[in-house]
């Protein structure tokens, strides 16, 4: 069961936002300017993140530059939840993404990848028709891998390893429809 | 783990500490088996002299401050709350929102067996807290509330709540005036325009006159005009009273009450409304504003630039600043008097920032004259029938404009007095729900077959003319600007499913504004007889409002569920303010037993009458078995 | 993290530790003794239960009135009012004094009962009193019952029907009405009226059948506040018909226009 969800969560996690909209291809890699994936030995630190529906804890975290951060993320919510390091403005253009996946079933509230409408409390409704599975599957053919952001379900863990090359204004944030707004977004505040 | 888990609970840890004034050794001698002790409170209700305006005045308060303080509770727990009575008069502490026993309520007369706190006497409260979110509590005994008798309360939720933010701030809105509360409804009373200074005059006629276009244009005017005469209504009266300095937490406007925050924070703002007579219309200048709560419960997110609050109510908001900028929190009275004005900024003592000109003040048109219709018929709720009491109701308008140019039954009001309607129905379905709410995968949940009568009531208006949107506020906001309205509250969760209302009871809002009476369904409170409620019935109480002032209905004990066309997500709310000339059904599950006060929130509204006693009865039957 | 942590404590105690307006006492954490809790008390039923009183004093009229010759006339009329929403008692009074001797020319007191029957109207019931002043000059004392209704005409107008019936058996009936006239919001102009009509004659009282008396006024009044209001204006009075006569037999102008300066007060 495990295995199976991992399996999923990694072709989601594969799954190219960026051909969903034109201006993505500069998103994706939009992250190295503040940094990249980082390598796991060079982590001195680990920062834990619990995501709840729908806030982060912490709500700061506190890096240098330069600084290699390995981050154990877990989803302690009854929602699905992202971990996504980056600007407001990435986080906005990477929102208007999400927004669209879920229109096309790629996700529900719950859960990643095409799921029958009658999903979550709050998945159910007329958008989650049998049609747009098929439409999802084509779009989840689509690939990709974004080293800047985890995306869990209820219950998951997971981890990122991230180098921080240049402090800039960052915000980590759950880019799910309508759980930034909720406050599911925290501070990067760089020290020296 | 536990290190990060710290930085928002210690925080809240802090304030208990610093507010609650928890008796420790008193709670920790009694120890309940099995249960932590209830934590013990004490709030002495006192006379003092405030300084707000430069005068010093005398003013009622709890443990010595303007706004009480703010006690802060944690769902699940008991608390014991000590109220002593330092006044010279008897005084009460009411839990405005919270669901409790009756008999913890705090209204004198109407909880079961509170009758009051005496003179020098201590009152104890005890209940357990079932529930999360911002509240606030206040006097409800004659017009304490306006010299001083209120305060937040704060109660933090056993599972955190679905948003995250790094600090929250109490934004406790209120209205202070240097006159004697008693001597402002004495004023009211002998004059009921006492504080209007913005009546229509000849000078503001001829200035009306002169910046008209053509002929046709001043003879609506001059129509308008004889309109208002005939009925013998005052279109200028939006608010009552005036003369009131606005509060934010205590503080006027120079005084800049400052929330702090750091670039990149999410900030918590716990709107309270807990002035006598005023709403208010809030926005932060520059920031938008993300409402997470109404009225203590979770809502689906909603992202607003500007919203009113009604008198006693609740909303939390998210504001997200990422400059280090100062922002002005602005909360502009509806009839424009003022400006209750506090600071968003990263440091404290900083001076105001200017107040912006006042937004144009609103004037009644005939679409707020909805009625007044009359009783229909329906279901009152009361023991034994009831009728209008001579001069609560005002008189038909129809023969006054039935002699008016262009005003006859059966059409709308000519374009030319302003009331600019869109046809109703066409308005109500494009402006419902779908906009702020991001969640286009979430499904709108089709209402189902219970919301359409609400619908139709208000679409079908009365008397031809159309009815007014009850939803809609008018804040004066440029084009484009995003307005909150009931609309677009979903409730996050509710205990109640969405169901048929087993009975409709009719609740009109009446009064005499020529002799500052209020009432609902043409009796005062003096006057009336409860509503009856059967335990663990739905009811759906029909408020129509044939009076030309807002309304903000509160009921205690209970929640109204309003039919704002959201099916099972329609808000639960504590406070529903009904708009001038307008109806709106307002569900109700009769859970708890006892006696509870269903009023106007506007003080002296309900001083003079607009309140009733409603009564929940168990059937004798079960009444037996339990 | 710590620091983070106790950054946002102090923070949060910047927050929630409103600070007072109240000058002096910092108090906020002033835990009052744990009182013995008392019980709920027998106390008074719930204050809103209650019907509430309120009183009202208008003194319409307290004028210095000169037609530019002799001493001026003082002029007053005013009314007191104290009751519940339904019913009140309410007071009338008008005196006017007499321009040579300085003394009352003129005095009626009238007590009512006065009961709100319709959204604008009162219904009233009392008595009136027209006092004799000098006990050779002047009209002589009369007491009548009075039916009025006393309320607001559609447009603004406010209107006082009242009908007398005297002890000499003559029933009158008096028309009131005015109208306040906002300039701006302090500056009103009040034009008023008022009508007398008989169905009898009462010589002594001056009193013609038909209209036998009219009043009327225009008074500009600055509402400094609600309470006071200063003003100046013209008044003209004039016995009109057989009542003329009579009032031309005792040696008096039937027919008189002053210019009036006074001060409305409202409490």
């Amino acid at each position: 069961m495990i295995a199976w969800k991992r399996l999923r969560l990694a072709a989601v996690l594969g799954l190219t936002v960026g051909v969903l909209g034109g201006g993505a291809a500069t998103a994706d890699s939009a992250y190295r300017a503040f940094g990249d994936r980082g390598r796991p030995q060079d982590a001195r630190r680990t920062i834990t993140v619990v995501m709840r529906d729908n806030s982060f804890e912490p709500q700061t975290i506190r890096v240098r530059a330069g600084e290699t951060v390995r981050f154990v993320v877990r989803n302690e919510g009854a929602l699905l939840h992202e971990f996504n390091l980056g600007t407001r403005e990435m986080h906005r253009r990477h929102q208007r993404e999400m927004q669209t996946m879920f229109e096309h079933g790629m996700m529900t509230a719950t859960s990643i990848g095409p799921v029958p409408a009658q999903g979550g409390s709050h998945a159910g409704g007329p958008h989650a028709g049998g049609h747009q599975v098929g439409h999802g599957q084509h779009m989840a053919q689509m690939h990709h891998n974004d080293p800047n952001s985890l995306l869990l379900e209820p219950g998951q863990s997971g981890e990122l390893v991230w180098k921080f090359t240049r402090a800039v204004e960052l915000e980590f944030a759950c880019n799910i429809p309508g759980h930034y707004e909720s406050g599911m977004v925290g501070r990067v505040a760089f020290v020296r | 783990m536990s290190k990060v888990r710290l930085s928002r609970r210690a925080a809240l840890g802090a304030s208990l500490a610093a507010v609650a004034l928890p008796h420790a050794p008193g709670a920790l001698a009694q120890p309940r088996i099995g249960r932590a002790a209830p934590r013990e409170f004490h709030l002495v209700l006192e006379h003092a002299t405030m300084n707000v305006t430069g005068r010093p005045r005398p003013a009622m308060t709890v443990n010595r401050q303007i706004p009480a303080p703010v006690l802060r509770f944690r769902e699940g727990e008991e608390v014991i709350i000590n109220v002593t009575n330092r006044l010279r008069e008897e005084a009460s502490i009411h839990w405005h929102g919270l669901i409790l026993p009756s008999g913890q309520d705090g209204v004198p007369g109407i909880s079961d067996g509170f009758q009051g706190i005496a003179p020098g006497t201590t009152h104890q409260y005890r209940f357990p807290l079932i529930q999360s979110g911002t509240y606030w509590y206040h006097s409800h005994s004659g017009l304490q509330e306006q010299a001083g008798i209120y305060g937040p309360l704060v109660i933090d939720p056993v599972r955190p709540d679905p948003f995250g933010y790094d600090r929250d701030y109490v934004i406790m809105l209120s209205d202070w005036t240097d006159e004697d509360p008693r001597r402002v409804l004495a004023n009211l009373k002998r004059d009921p325009g006492y504080y209007n200074y913005n009546k229509r005059t000849l000078a503001s006629l001829l200035g009306e006159l002169a910046a008209a276009p053509d002929g046709a244009a001043r003879a609506a005017i001059i129509a308008d005009r004889l309109m208002w005469g005939a009925m013998r209504m005052d279109p200028t009266d939006i608010e009552d009273v005036s003369g009131y300095t606005y509060l934010v937490n205590g503080r006027p406007p120079q005084a800049n009450f400052t929330a702090l925050y750091r670039p990149g924070e999410t900030v918590r703002l716990r709107f309270i409304n807990a002035s006598a007579m005023s709403h208010f219309d809030v926005r932060i200048p520059g920031l938008e504003m993300t409402v997470v709560q109404a009225h203590g419960n979770n809502v689906r997110p909603v992202t607003v630039d500007e919203f009113r609050i009604a008198t006693a109510e609740t909303y939390d908001v998210l504001v997200r600043p990422r400059d280090g900028r100062q922002y002005a929190i602005l909360a502009e009275s509806m009839g424009r008097q003022g400006f209750a004005s506090a600071s968003l900024a990263t440091q404290e003592g900083l001076p105001m920032l200017p107040l912006p000109p006042h937004r144009p003040r609103p004037v009644l048109t005939m679409a707020d004259m909805g009625g007044p219709y009359g009783p229909t018929g329906l279901d009152r709720g009361t023991p034994l029938p009831e009728t209008d009491r001579p001069g609560q109701v005002a008189p038909p308008m129809g023969m006054d404009h039935a002699g008016m140019p262009g005003m006859s039954h059966g059409a709308a009001p000519p374009a030319a007095l302003g009331t600019g309607h869109a046809p109703v129905a066409a308005m109500d379905h494009s402006a419902m729900g779908h906009a702020a709410m991001g969640h286009a995968a979430m499904g709108h949940g089709t209402p189902p077959a219970p919301d359409r009568a609400a619908m139709d009531h208000f679409a079908m208006g009365h008397g031809g003319m159309a009815a007014r949107d009850p939803f809609t506020n008018d804040t004066g906001a440029p084009p484009g600007t995003r307005v909150l309205s009931y609309r677009d509250l979903r409730a996050l969760s509710s205990p109640y499913p969405a169901r048929a209302p087993d009975r409709v009871i009719e609740v009109r809002l009446t009064g005499n504004m020529e002799r500052y009476i209020w009432s609902i369904n043409g009796n005062r409170f003096s006057e009336a007889q409860p509503i009856v409620l059967r335990y663990g019935e739905r009811v759906r109480l029909r408020l129509i409002n044939e009076t030309m002032m807002n309304h903000p209905m509160h009921l205690h004990g209970m929640w109204m569920i309003p039919q704002v066309g959201n099916g099972a997500e329609n808000p639960l709310l504590h406070v529903v303010n009904i708009k001038p000339g307008t109806t709106l059904d307002v569900d109700v599950e009769a859970d708890a037993e006892g006696g509870w006060a269903f009023h106007c929130h506007l003080l002296y509204h309900m001083e003079t009458g607009m309140m009733r006693k409603v009564e929940v009865r168990r059937p004798a039957r079960t009444a037996s078995a339990r | 993290m710590r620091r983070v942590a106790e950054a946002a404590m102090a923070l949060s105690f910047a927050m929630v530790v409103v600070p007072p307006v109240l000058a002096g006492e910092a108090a906020a954490q002033q835990a009052a003794p744990p009182a013995a809790a008392a019980e709920p008390h027998g106390g008074p039923p719930s204050p809103a239960g209650h019907e509430l009183f309120f009183g009202a004093v208008l003194v319409d009229q307290a004028e210095v009135r000169s037609n530019g010759r002799g001493q001026g006339i003082y002029a007053f009329r005013g009314l007191g009012s104290y009751g519940t929403d339904y019913d009140r008692i309410q007071l009338n009074l008008r005196a006017e004094s007499n321009e040579a001797a300085r003394s009352l020319e003129r005095a009626e007191l009238q007590v009512l009962y006065s009961r709100l029957v319709a959204y604008f109207w009162d219904l009233q019931l009392g008595v009136r009193h027209d006092v004799r002043i000098a006990p050779r000059g002047g009209t002589p004392g009369r007491t009548y019952g009075v039916v009025g209704l006393q309320g607001l005409a559609p447009g603004f107008f406010h209107v006082n029907l009242q009908a007398f019936l005297g002890d000499r058996g003559v029933p009158l009936i008096r028309a009131e009405a005015a109208y306040d006239l906002l300039i701006t919001n302090r500056l009103v102009l009040q034009p008023e009226a008022e009508l007398n009509f008989a169905m009898g004659r009462d010589e002594a009282a001056l009193i013609a059948p038909g209209l036998y008396r009219m009043e009327a006024g225009l008074r500009l009044r600055y509402e400094i506040t609600r309470e006071v209001a200063p003003y100046v204006g013209i008044s003209y009075e004039r016995a009109v018909g057989g009542a003329a006569g009579l009032a031309r037999r005792l040696g008096e102008k039937p027919e008189a226009t002053a210019v009036v300066a006074g001060v409305r007060l409202f409490f």
